[in-house]
């Protein structure tokens, strides 16, 4: 692992057995993430950000399994003598191990799209905030429910003494996403995930959201993992972005170099395909042909190639392309960067497959 | 700017009153105004969006519009091919059946929108079964017509819906609705449940078609650069009230109304050096059973001032083509999404 990084995700593997067949959602996630760093993931239905998220935290739904790959976690957390750093696999470990337990939530905590589902309906918000308090921190019932306030107080919530005693449906969306954060924030974690936080509120609760997030982040000075499908809210809040395609990572760059250069045909197509202000009014889109295949039904190859523009038939319906570091801070996967990429192998069968599918 | 085109629509003072049931036992009564008073037109050919965020009354608009629900109070008029006016909220039963022709509609989820049991085939036929536009064979050629124009595989018409993406979904919808050959067409949110690279052939296809068929759009949706890439003139709305209406440069540029500076602000860019400023909006959206009195933006109002809280403004022409509702819609200088220079 590198001496800096927070968290390395390396050729993860997570499959879900169904009786139709088994689908590979996550198919060789390589990441990295620094301390304080907030990374993008991008991706369309079905491209395994959100399965990559959960193998974190190790709450993938049955019947999904990690088959490989490894997760490896700077745990660092104040113990009676100091500070106590060690790196852990998170991947190896039993999600309901003890070690696991208190990772989650306490040095890695979650956030969902949907905040309604994420609280229980019978209890109140306030509760619900010193209960994770409560869980990972030796502290009196008095003293987490001050902490709750003081937290509803730093994500916003107005009036958060006398709402600490409402209910989650009493909340409105925005409000909701609030608390959420609040529990995530109580303890103080290293690493936030972020599943699309925002997609579920209007564009200008999103706003303030995402306004909220990043003054936190810098404030709490933790990492930040925010998967989200539209480019907009990257730009405005990532560091750094990976792109994702049918469970693999197949561009990572900084967001500017991202943005400005992406290297893989997935990356310049998507950035092409949404409509931008002021340039491209009353324009056809370069849109991208056909649709994301089924997951039971994988394409050979590169999973894109069924789609891409670049295809070369002959090696990218054969050759599952490597992951190409073209510097050191930008890496893709596409055959087109491979330094010693195979010539096509064009036998006749291999041909007609890639004019068929394309 | 283009010459002014005959109007295809006119939407006068159109309301839509809910009657609300309050207190946890219902014993309360109230009205949720879901659409309060609004005008405008729609020029044959042209495009235009309406905005907004929950709960303020588009999608009650388009269906009112339709007389998928019936409005409280105003009128919708047509006037197809520069032919007569048609008082369509007027029309009784029967001629209205055979005017719905004229009239389409794309929805937002292509997963609920279509019936499980028919085939495609089925789905798109049945607008002209109903209509009694075709008989017999007529039906299946003008059905293979408009699936192939809409890039459906004719193979598949036989299939059912489930076994279709997101995207090829919104295509047999659009199917449907083009089959009739329609005037209008109110599209709504027609892509915001896909994803993004599905989102642009389904933008595509419904622009080719307008062009193609000469169809006019209502285009309801709430990404704002969507809006911004399809329209030719868009509308804001707030609470059940129509704040805003301008040609969409003039909108995106110059708008005049706060409600609307502050819905820009919020857009996130793609430049990431082109850092999102919101104009955070105090608060939340009010609930629409239970609106602010006056103009019903000014407790979130950055340049509110006392008569905001007890007059309505009147929702007049500031410049040309350009409607607000604002009380000081000649003196803000507001910002747009866009800038100038």
């Amino acid at each position: 692992m590198n001496t800096n990084s927070l968290l390395e995700i390396q050729d993860l593997r997570v499959s879900f057995p169904l009786d139709e067949g088994t689908v590979q959602a996550v198919a060789g996630v390589n990441l990295a993430i620094q301390p304080g760093q907030v990374l993008g993931i991008v991706g369309e239905s079905g491209c395994g950000k959100t399965v990559t998220a959960q193998s974190l935290l190790r709450i993938i739904p049955p019947p999904g399994r990690i088959d490989g790959g490894t997760i490896l976690f700077r745990s660092s957390k104040q113990s009676g003598n100091g500070k106590d750093e060690n790196i852990v696999d998170l991947a190896k470990l039993n999600p309901k191990s003890e070690m696991m337990r208190r990772i989650r939530g306490n040095e890695i905590a979650m956030i969902f799209q949907e905040p309604m589902s994420s609280f229980s309906p019978v209890h109140t918000v306030g509760s619900q905030i010193m209960e994770a308090i409560l869980l990972h921190q030796d502290l009196s019932k008095q003293a987490a429910r001050e902490r709750a306030i003081e937290y509803m107080r730093l994500v916003g919530v107005p009036g958060a003494q006398d709402r600490m005693d409402d209910y989650p449906h009493q909340f409105s969306g925005g409000m909701r996403q609030r608390a959420m954060i609040a529990v995530a924030l109580s303890c103080n974690p290293s690493l936030l995930v972020a599943d699309e936080p925002t997609t579920a509120l209007d564009v200008t609760i999103q706003a303030q959201i995402l306004d909220l997030m990043r003054r936190l982040q810098q404030q709490f000075g933790m990492a930040v993992l925010f998967i989200t499908h539209n480019l907009g809210v990257i730009a405005q809040i990532a560091d750094h972005v990976a792109i994702m395609y049918l469970g693999q990572v197949v561009e990572q760059a900084p967001v500017r170099e991202i943005l400005r250069h992406p290297k893989h045909p997935y990356t310049m197509d998507l950035l092409r395909a949404v409509p931008r202000l002021g340039k491209t009014a009353g324009q056809r889109l370069v849109a991208i042909e056909g649709s994301i295949p089924s997951p039971l039904q994988r394409p050979m190859g590169c999973p894109f190639h069924p789609r891409c523009s670049k295809m070369i038939p002959g090696v990218c319906n054969t050759h599952v392309p490597q992951w190409v570091a073209l510097n050191e801070i930008h890496s893709v996967r596409c055959v087109l960067y491979e330094p010693n990429a195979p010539t096509p192998n064009l036998e006749p069968a291999n041909v007609r497959a890639a004019s068929t599918l394309a | 700017m283009s010459e002014p085109r005959p109007h295809l629509l006119k939407v006068k003072n159109l309301k839509k009153y809910y009657a609300a049931r309050q207190g946890m036992f219902g014993d309360g009564s109230g009205t949720v105004k879901a659409i309060d008073g609004i005008s405008f037109h729609i020029e044959q050919g042209e495009t235009l969006g309406l905005v907004g965020e929950s709960g303020s009354g588009k999608t009650t608009t388009g269906r009112v519009i339709l007389r998928a629900v019936e409005p409280t109070e105003g009128q919708v008029l047509f006037r197809l091919n520069g032919g007569g006016i048609t008082d369509f909220t007027a029309l009784p039963k029967q001629a209205l059946r055979a005017f719905r022709r004229n009239v389409q509609m794309i929805f937002q989820d292509p997963y609920s929108s279509l019936n499980p049991r028919m085939t495609v085939r089925d789905i798109i036929a049945e607008p002209l079964v109903v209509s009694g536009l075709a008989k017999g064979s007529e039906i299946d050629d003008r059905v293979r017509q408009v699936a192939l124009r809409c890039q459906l595989n004719i193979e598949h018409l036989r299939r059912y819906p489930h076994a279709f993406s997101g995207g090829q979904r919104q295509r047999i919808g659009i199917a449907r609705a083009l089959v009739v050959n329609p005037k209008f067409v109110v599209c709504d949110e027609p892509v915001s449940a896909l994803d993004v690279s599905i989102q642009a052939q389904i933008l595509n296809l419904l622009m080719d078609a307008q062009q193609e068929f000469g169809l006019t759009y209502l285009f309801i949706a709430h990404d704002l650069s969507v809006v911004e890439h399809v329209s030719n003139r868009v509308a804001v709305m707030y609470l059940g009230r129509i704040v805003e209406l301008a040609p969409t440069s003039k909108l995106f540029y110059q708008p005049l109304h706060p409600y609307t500076e502050a819905l820009m602000s919020a857009i996130p860019d793609l430049d990431p050096d082109r850092m999102m400023q919101p104009k955070i909006l105090e608060g939340e959206i009010p609930s629409p059973a239970n609106p602010p009195r006056g103009c019903h933006f000014h407790p979130r109002c950055a340049y509110a001032q006392e008569i905001c809280k007890t007059t309505v403004p009147e929702f007049k022409e500031y410049k040309p083509g350009q409607f607000a509702a604002c009380h000081f819609a000649d003196q803000l200088q507001l910002q747009g999404a866009l800038k100038s220079n």
